[in-house]
C-alpha cells in the first residue's frame, strides 16, 4: 500500500471529525440555545387544561335576602354518533326545550307573537338541523335548562343525549329591581359576564377567579400515566349586600306602575335614597325587563333611566339655584324681587311665568312657592354665571355621581365661556341644562343632609367566605352651609304646604319638596304638549329619613307635575312613612 | 499463500482492540435500554407488553454479539477467499426481495425477506457483502469497471425496492473504499458529481422524496403534515435541554414522535438525556470512527486495510446521515442509527462487521512511520 493510501485514511478521519464537530454544534443549538422555545412548543402539545368555574356571587337586599343568586342549571348536549334517530329525538325534545310564550311579549306585540305550537315547531327544526350536522361529534343543544327539564329529558332515555352542570342566575324576587341588578350574559369569548347595573359594575367582584386543572396527554389526548398534573382551585365570586330595601323597592315598583297607568305616562322612574349616607334604598323604572330572559327585550330597556337618561329638570332645579344664592348671600330671606312685576326680557327672549301671573316684590320663599320663573331669573342674575356654575358643580351637576352602577350617563354643562345671559336666565328655572335623575336626587340629598352632598351607593357590604367588608359612605363635599340648607328647606316646606301641589300633600307630615314640569325639547324647540313631570322632596324635613325623586315622561292626564308626579310622590311617601316609623305630628 | 505471509508478523499485537470492543458493546446495550424507553408506550398499546420491542432487540444484540465473537476469531483473510460467494448470495437475496413470493411489502416498498421464521432486510447484509467483496477485489487491482459494476449492481437492486437512503449509504461506502484503495483522484471529480446528480434526479422524480426535500427546504409548511416528523424530532431534542428530562421521562414518545425506536431513536435520547447524553452518543461514534481508521492505517495488508476502512465508513456514514437528518442538516432519509436503532438485520450485521474490524485490529503494526 502506498503512503498516499494512509494519507487518504487520515483525510477521512479528519473529515468525520469536522462533520462530528458540526453535528455537536448544531445539537447544542437545538438542545441548549433554542431549548426554551422548543420546550414551549412541547408543552403546548403535551398539556391540556380545563377551567374550573368559579361560582358567581349573590346580590342581596339589605335584609340579606337574595335578589340575584347562582343557581344550578344544565347544558343539554348530544353525541351525534350515538343518536339513533335524529328526527325522533328532535320531536321528543322540542316540546320540552321550546321557549314558552310569555305574557309580557304578548302584551307588547300581539300579532307578531308566535303561538306555543309555532315555537315548538321552530325548536324541532332547530334541533333537527343541529342533530344532522356533518363532521362534528359533540354538539350543545341547549344551555341553562333547569334541573326539572333535565330530569324530564333524562326520563325519556334517549341515547346520545347527555348533560353537563352549568351555572345560571336565579332571581328569587322575579323582576324586582331588574335594571338595578343588570344581568349576566356571555362575552365575546363565551364566558359569563355581567352587563349593566350591579352585575356590570361589580362584574370582577362577583365573578371570582376561575381555577385551572392541567395535565399531560398523549397524541390521542389520553392522559399519560407518569404525567404531571396541576390544580389551581377556583376562588368563588364575592356577594354584595345592597342598601336596597325589599319593602321600599316593592312599594316603588307597585306605585310606579299604578302611576304610569293612572297618568298615562310613556315612561317613569322613581328613586329613594338615604340622604345621610347616600345609600340607595330603592330604584324603579318603567318600562323594565326580566333579567332571567334578557334576550327577549330591547337593549334600551336594560340600563336604568335613573342613571342612564338625562332630562331637562325644569322647576325642581330652582331649589339648587336658590340654595346657591342663599349660601352666597347675594339673596337674603327678606330680599325683594325687583323685576317680578311682569314678563322679563333677556336679549331677544321674553321670559314669563308658567301661569302668566306675576307677583311684584316677591321674597325668595314666594318665588319657590309660586315656582316663579321671572323671580328665578332675578336670583340667577344676582348670582352671576361664575357663581352659578360653581354651585352647580358643588351639587354634583355636570359630572357623574360615581354611583356603583354600570351605565351612568354624564350630561356635561357648557363651559363657562359659552354661557350667555340667556343661558344664565333659563338655568335659573332649570331649562337649558341636563341632569340625570340620580344627579338631581343626590343634589337634593345634599340639601337634606345640611349641605353635605353624598355619593350615592347601592352596595353596602362586600361579603366573602367568613368575612365581610363595609363600603363606607362617601361625600362629594359641602355644597352649601348648613344655614343655607335650612333656609332652602324651609322654602321647600312652604312650597309643599302652600304651592300648587298643596292639595295632594299629606297632612301632619313635614315634607320639603318641589314640583318640576319641563317641556321636552324636540329639534331645538320645546314641544308644548310633551313634558317631563317631576317631584323631588325629602321627609321628615327636620330629620330626613329619605329623599325621593319621581319623574314621569309625557303624562297624558295633565302636563303639570302638580297633578301627576306630585300625587305619585305622596302616595309612595304615604307607604314609606309608617315603614320608616315616621309619625304624623 | 500470499495472505498468510504477512510481512508485519513480528510486530503484530495479536490482541483485539478492547477499548473499541467496550464502546461498541456499551452502545449496543444502551441501544436496548433506549429502545425499551422509546417503545414502551407503543408496545403496551399494540402488543400489551411494554418489553415487546426491547426483548427482541436484546435477543438480536445477543446474536450480534455471537456474530462479533465469531468474526473476530476466524482469520479475516478467509473472507477474501469467500468474498465472491458472499457477494453472490447478497445479490441473490436482493433479487429475491423483489419477488412477491418472498418479499414483504409495506408502505409501498419491498425491503423485507421472509425465509422460514426469519425476517430480515437483505440490504443490511448487502452492505457487509459489498464491504468484503470490494475490499477483496480492490486489494488486488483497482479496476474502475469492476468497482462500478459491483457498486452499481448492489445500489441498483436496493434502489428498486425502493430505498434511496440505503442505496446512497451503500454507494458512499463503496466510494470510500475505492478512494482509500488508491484510485486516481480525478476519477472522483467525475464520479461524485454524477452520483449527486443522479441522487437529485431520483429525489425529484419521486413524489414523497420531493415532498421531504421541500419540507426540508421550507420547514414551516404544513406542520401537521409533511413537516410533522422533523418538527417532533426538534421538539424532542429541544425539550431535553442540557440535562434531559430523565431516563424514561420522554413525553414525545407518547405517540407524538413517529418512528421513536428506529430512525428517530436519537431524538428520544436527546429528550431524556439532554445535550449531555446526545453529545456523548455523537462522541462515541466519533471515537469508533477514529479508532476504525486508525486500525486501517496501521494494518499493512491491503485487504485488511480496506476491510477496516469499509466497516468504519459504514458505521460513520450511516451515523452521520441519521444524525444529520435528526438535527435538520439534511432531509429525513429513513436510515437507522447504527447499533442503537431498533432492528435485527441492522444490529446483527453491524456487530458482525465490528467483529471483522476487531479481527483486523489484531494485525496492527506498532506505529513505525
Amino acid at each position: 500500500m502506498t503512503i498516499s493510501s494512509d494519507a487518504r485514511v487520515k483525510f477521512l478521519s479528519l473529515l468525520f471529525l469536522v462533520v462530528g464537530a458540526l453535528l455537536l454544534a448544531r445539537l447544542f443549538s437545538w438542545q441548549v440555545l433554542r431549548s426554551d422555545e422548543l420546550t414551549e412548543l412541547a408543552r403546548g402539545q403535551h398539556q391540556i387544561s380545563r377551567a374550573i368555574p368559579a361560582i358567581r356571587g349573590s346580590i342581596l337586599a339589605s335584609d340579606g335576602f337574595p335578589l340575584a343568586a347562582p343557581a344550578e342549571a344544565w347544558l343539554v348536549w348530544a353525541s351525534l354518533p350515538d343518536i339513533e334517530d335524529s328526527r325522533k329525538v328532535a320531536a321528543h325534545l322540542a316540546p320540552i326545550l321550546a321557549p314558552k310564550p310569555t305574557p309580557i311579549e304578548e302584551e307588547a306585540t300581539e300579532s307578531a307573537i308566535p303561538t306555543e305550537k309555532e315555537l315548538i315547531l321552530a325548536e324541532e327544526e332547530r334541533l333537527k338541523e343541529i342533530l344532522t350536522k356533518e363532521g362534528v361529534v359533540w354538539v350543545p343543544l341547549k344551555h341553562r335548562v333547569t334541573r326539572e327539564t333535565k330530569e324530564e329529558i333524562y326520563s325519556l332515555g334517549l341515547s346520545g343525549i347527555g348533560f353537563d352542570l352549568e351555572e345560571s342566575r336565579s332571581y328569587p324576587e322575579g323582576t324586582m329591581a331588574a335594571q338595578l341588578l343588570g344581568f349576566v350574559g356571555k362575552d365575546a369569548a363565551g364566558e359569563d359576564k355581567g352587563y349593566f347595573g350591579l352585575e356590570g359594575y361589580y362584574d370582577l367582584t362577583l365573578s371570582g377567579t376561575r381555577g385551572v386543572k392541567a395535565w399531560e396527554k398523549d397524541a390521542f389526548g389520553n392522559p399519560i400515566l407518569l404525567g404531571i398534573s396541576r390544580n389551581i382551585s377556583s376562588a368563588n365570586g364575592l356577594s354584595l349586600q345592597t342598601h336596597i330595601d325589599r319593602s321600599v323597592q316593592w312599594t316603588l315598583e307597585k306605585n310606579l306602575e299604578k302611576g304610569i297607568e293612572r297618568y298615562g305616562a310613556v315612561a317613569g322612574s322613581v328613586v329613594v335614597m338615604n340622604p345621610k349616607d347616600g345609600g340607595v334604598l330603592g330604584m324603579a323604572s318603567w318600562p323594565s325587563y326580566d333579567p332571567s330572559r334578557f334576550t327577549s327585550f330591547e337593549e334600551e330597556d336594560f340600563a336604568s333611566p335613573v342613571v342612564g337618561d338625562s332630562f331637562e329638570p325644569g322647576s325642581i332645579f330652582k331649589v339648587l339655584v336658590m340654595a346657591g344664592a342663599l349660601d352666597k348671600e347675594v339673596i337674603k330671606e327678606d330680599s325683594k324681587c325687583d323685576i317680578c312685576e311682569g314678563p322679563k326680557r333677556v336679549a331677544e327672549y321674553t321670559i314669563s311665568t308658567w301661569d302668566n301671573t306675576y307677583y311684584p316684590d316677591s321674597t325668595p320663599t314666594e318665588i319657590i312657592q309660586h315656582s316663579d320663573n321671572v323671580g328665578m331669573v332675578w336670583v340667577a342674575e344676582s348670582l352671576g354665571i361664575e357663581a352659578l356654575l360653581d354651585y352647580l358643580e358643588r351639587f354634583g351637576i355636570g359630572k357623574t355621581t360615581s354611583i356603583d352602577l354600570q351605565g351612568e350617563a354624564n350630561p356635561k354643562l357648557r363651559s363657562e365661556a359659552d354661557w350667555t345671559t340667556v343661558d344664565l336666565a333659563t338655568a335659573g328655572f332649570g331649562q337649558g341644562v341636563a341632569v340625570t335623575p340620580i344627579q338631581m336626587v343626590t343634589a337634593v340629598a345634599g340639601i337634606a343632609n345640611e349641605g353635605r352632598v353624598p355619593v350615592p351607593q347601592v352596595v353596602d357590604k362586600v361579603i366573602g367566605v367568613g368575612w365581610e367588608q363595609d363600603i363606607k359612605p362617601q361625600f362629594q363635599g359641602q355644597a352649601i352651609s348648613s344655614g343655607a340648607a335650612r333656609k332652602i328647606t324651609e322654602m321647600m316646606i312652604n312650597a309643599v304646604e302652600s304651592g300648587e301641589a298643596q292639595w295632594t300633600r299629606l297632612r301632619g307630615f313635614q315634607v320639603a319638596g318641589k314640583t318640576g314640569t319641563a317641556q321636552i325639547a324636540v329639534r331645538g324647540h320645546y314641544d308644548e304638549e310633551k313634558t317631563i313631570a317631576s317631584f323631588v322632596g325629602f321627609a321628615p324635613a327636620d330629620d330626613p329619613k329619605f329623599v325621593m325623586l319621581v319623574t314621569l315622561r309625557e303624562p297624558q292626564s295633565s302636563p303639570w307635575a302638580s297633578e301627576t308626579a306630585a300625587p305619585l310622590w305622596f302616595s309612595i311617601a304615604n307607604d314609606l312613612f309608617p315603614y320608616f316609623g315616621i309619625q304624623p305630628k | 499463500m500470499r495472505k498468510f505471509r504477512s510481512p508485519v508478523l513480528r510486530s503484530q499485537t495479536r490482541r483485539i482492540d478492547k477499548h473499541l470492543l467496550f464502546v461498541v458493546l456499551a452502545l449496543s446495550l444502551f441501544g436496548v435500554m433506549m429502545v425499551f424507553n422509546a417503545s414502551g408506550v407503543d408496545a403496551t398499546r399494540n402488543f400489551g407488553d411494554q418489553f415487546f420491542f426491547a426483548k427482541r432487540q436484546l435477543i438480536w444484540a445477543a446474536f450480534g454479539a455471537l456474530g462479533l465473537l465469531f468474526f473476530s476469531r476466524i482469520p479475516y483473510q478467509l473472507l477474501q477467499r469467500f468474498a465472491l460467494p458472499i457477494f453472490g448470495i447478497s445479490l441473490l437475496l436482493l433479487g429475491l426481495v423483489l419477488l412477491p413470493n418472498f418479499g414483504i411489502s409495506s408502505l409501498g416498498a419491498s425491503r423485507w425477506l421472509e425465509i422460514g421464521p426469519i425476517v430480515f432486510q437483505p440490504a443490511e447484509f448487502a452492505k457487509l457483502a459489498l464491504v468484503i467483496y470490494l475490499a477483496a477485489i480492490l486489494a488486488k487491482n483497482r479496476s474502475l469497471v469492476l468497482f462500478l459494476i459491483t457498486v452499481g449492481l448492489t445500489t441498483g437492486l436496493v434502489l428498486v425496492e425502493p430505498d434511496l437512503g440505503t442505496a446512497a449509504v451503500i454507494a458512499a461506502i463503496g466510494l470510500v473504499i475505492y478512494f482509500v484503495s488508491g484510485a486516481p483522484l480525478w476519477y472522483f471529480f467525475a464520479i461524485l458529481p454524477a452520483a449527486l446528480i443522479s441522487g437529485l434526479i431520483l429525489t425529484l422524480t419521486s413524489a414523497y422524496r420531493k415532498e421531504r426535500l421541500m419540507t426540508f427546504l421550507n420547514p414551516e409548511i404544513d406542520p401537521l403534515g409533511t413537516s410533522y416528523h422533523i418538527r417532533q424530532i426538534l421538539i424532542a431534542l429541544g425539550s431535553g435541554g442540557l440535562f434531559g428530562m430523565g431516563l424514561g421521562q420522554s413525553r414525545q414518545k407518547y405517540l407524538f414522535l413517529p418512528e421513536p425506536t428506529t430512525d428517530s431513536i436519537f431524538a428520544i435520547i436527546g429528550e431524556e438525556l439532554g445535550f449531555i447524553g446526545s453529545a456523548a452518543v455523537v462522541l462515541a461514534f466519533i471515537y469508533i470512527i477514529w479508532k476504525g481508521f486508525t486500525i486501517a492505517s496501521r494494518v499493512s495488508d491491503p485487504f485488511g486495510k480496506l476491510l477496516a476502512v469499509g466497516v468504519t465508513s459504514w458505521i460513520g456514514i450511516q451515523a452521520v446521515v441519521n444524525l444529520s437528518s435528526m438535527v435538520a442538516f439534511i432531509p429525513l432519509t429513513g436510515v437507522p442509527l447504527p447499533l442503537l436503532s431498533y432492528g435485527g438485520s441492522s444490529l446483527i450485521t453491524m456487530l458482525a462487521a465490528v467483529g471483522i474490524l476487531l479481527n483486523v485490529s489484531k494485525f496492527q503494526t506498532a506505529k513505525a512511520k
